[in-house]
């Protein structure tokens, strides 16, 4: 690969995984729900958009029937799991991950198995001559649509709510607020957000296996938030951009020099280094939640 | 138009709520006094839906709600704070005030998006009473603050200020002016006095001069029971307040 089309790479990467840290930040960052399983809903999308389009279904409709799909699965944990208390939504999202991934392993006739999809179509293959950049395009497109939404959500008055609801969940209740509800709608958004993110994934390698779903992606999205700032919109985005590029790091970094560890290892080792760090010297992340002001 | 009828609540062996019975009535202040641990708190917790009670019904304008959810209760209009003031310490004092207002459809996740122009309307017209209520309660001027900044005084100037911009019909008030300065812990009882004839009140408050001068009904609870009612005049010269109070 020549370095701009490793660059470009990197950048189609940092637009879907930006898509997919917006959506945790939406859960975790503005409303505290501890989504320990976000790779799951990230599978989905991807898994549901692949096999449609591989039935014939043109690029618009899959991507619609990954976030479709994902979303509905959003549904079916939230409403079990956001009735318990906040730990157990942890506990139930990071079984629902395994399980995802377990399918994807085991069902065969749906998914292939370890063998994974191949020949995912792409849009607008044959009609695009730079097709790297028209993907770049593409996510970009979508990164800036699904950023712009949060964005007007996060500081309307569903946002407001779910920020209640992070700080004091019964005090949000004791003010008239079905806190339930809204928790449930965030979730099932956020879901259907981090579908559209894996479809995008699933288009652009046009091959995907389980493998690729294993829960390391899930802790990757929360290094996102937190290094980027929980609750900022844009510090979700500037953190997938950091941590995206760490991760392409520390693959260079093989190819260059002699490591005595195993570049997946030392990328783990990193991230959690980033996280720490990040945690102690700087809990805000690089980007501050804005703080709501009122002018004289 | 809001009772509490024959309520009880024991929490393992200890037994906070005994055959309680309590109204709560527009146009009078009903105060609630007693010594620590008599179960002011878990009354309010019973009556708003924080804890089910084991025994007796609370009543609102006729119906029964007894052990309706927190949210529910709060929809009715039964607003209430809380003793250790609870606010939103990760968000601007303005921003708490506006996420106590009623949604009124405009807290969907499409509302700004489809319903811009009524989204803005009632953003709107939830600061201006925002702002009024910050205003008269003294904290207009902190109100682009974290929350979690003000003083302890303040915090609990914010969860009255939240609490009547939920838009009450009644309001229950867990010692609202513990640690508020005299003058203004006065002009609210002051201000409590004006909208009793729309918001009912109970209110747990243990200074004397306050209750002579604002209550129109005081209850006295000692350990879960209710042991001596009626005006303050009444009440607090009664034996049975002074044994409560300075001992059997
Ligand atoms: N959640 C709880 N779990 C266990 N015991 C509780 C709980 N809440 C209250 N209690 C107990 O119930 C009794 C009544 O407590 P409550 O807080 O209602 O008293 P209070 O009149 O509000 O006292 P204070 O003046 O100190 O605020 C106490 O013995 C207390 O320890
Ligand atoms: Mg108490």
């Amino acid at each position: 690969m020549s370095l701009l089309a490793y660059a470009v790479d990197t950048l189609i990467f940092i637009n879907i995984y930006a898509i997919l840290a917006l959506s945790l930040n939406l859960e975790a960052g503005t409303a505290r729900l501890m989504n320990f399983g976000k790779v799951a809903f990230f599978a989905i999308g991807a898994y549901a958009s692949a096999l449609l389009s591989l039935t014939g279904l043109p690029f618009p409709a899959s991507l619609l029937g990954g976030a479709v799909l994902a979303g509905v699965a959003g549904v079916a944990v939230a409403l079990p799991a956001l009735r318990l208390r906040e730990d157990y939504l942890a506990i139930a999202t990071i079984a629902f991950g395994e399980i995802i991934r377990l399918i994807l392993l085991n069902e065969r006739w749906l998914t292939s198995g370890p063998v994974g999809l191949r020949g995912i179509p792409q849009p607008m293959r044959d009609a695009v001559q730079e097709y790297q950049l028209f993907y770049l395009a593409l996510t970009a497109l979508f990164l800036v649509g699904v950023a712009a939404f949060l964005q007007v959500l996060t500081w309307a008055p569903f946002g407001r709510v779910l920020r209640a609801i992070r700080e004091d969940e019964l005090v949000a209740q004791a003010l008239g607020k079905h806190t339930f509800s809204f928790k449930a709608r965030a979730f099932a958004l956020a879901s259907a957000l981090a579908g559209i993110a894996g479809a995008l994934f699933a288009h652009y390698l046009t091959f995907i296996s389980p493998d690729m779903f294993m829960p390391a992606v899930t802790f990757s999205v929360w290094t996102m938030i937190v290094v980027g700032g929980r609750g900022s919109v844009p510090g979700a985005v500037a953190g997938a951009a950091m941590v995206v590029m760490l991760e392409r790091g520390t693959r260079l970094l093989k190819d260059y020099t002699a490591l005595g560890v195993e570049p997946s290892n030392l990328r783990m080792i990193l991230l959690g280094l980033m996280l720490i760090l990040f945690l102690m010297y700087r809990p805000q992340g690089l980007i501050r939640e804005k703080k709501y002001e009122v002018g004289g | 138009m809001l009772a509490g009828r024959g309520l009880g609540k024991s929490f393992g062996g200890v037994e906070a709520l005994r055959d309680v019975n309590i109204e709560v009535r527009r146009g009078r202040i009903t105060a609630l006094i007693g010594p620590n641990g008599s179960g002011k708190s878990t009354l309010i917790n019973v009556i708003s839906g924080v804890y089910p009670p084991d025994r007796g019904r609370v009543e609102f304008e006729g119906r029964d709600i007894t052990s309706m959810p927190p949210h529910a209760v709060a929809e009715l209009g039964i607003i209430r704070t809380f003793q250790v003031p609870r606010v939103f310490r990760g968000m601007s004092v303005i921003e708490n005030m506006l996420a106590a207002a009623k949604g009124e459809g405009a807290d969907g996740v499409l509302s700004p998006f489809f319903a811009r122009s009524r989204v803005k309307g009632y953003e709107l017209s939830c600061l201006r009473r925002a702002r009024e209520i910050l205003d008269f309660l003294e904290i207009g001027h902190m109100r682009n603050e974290y929350a979690g900044s003000l003083s302890g005084g303040q915090q609990k100037l914010l969860a009255l200020a939240r609490a009547l911009m939920a838009e009450p019909r009644v309001l229950l008030l867990d010692e609202p002016v513990a640690g508020v300065a005299p003058a203004l812990a006065r002009k609210i009882f002051e201000k409590i006095l004006e909208l009793r004839n729309t918001i009912g009140f109970l209110i747990v408050e243990h200074n004397m001069d306050v209750l002579m001068d604002f209550a129109d009904h005081v209850y006295v609870l000692h350990r879960g029971e209710v042991v001596a009612e009626g005006t303050p005049k009444e009440v607090l010269g009664s034996k049975q307040v002074l044994e409560v109070y300075f001992g059997e």
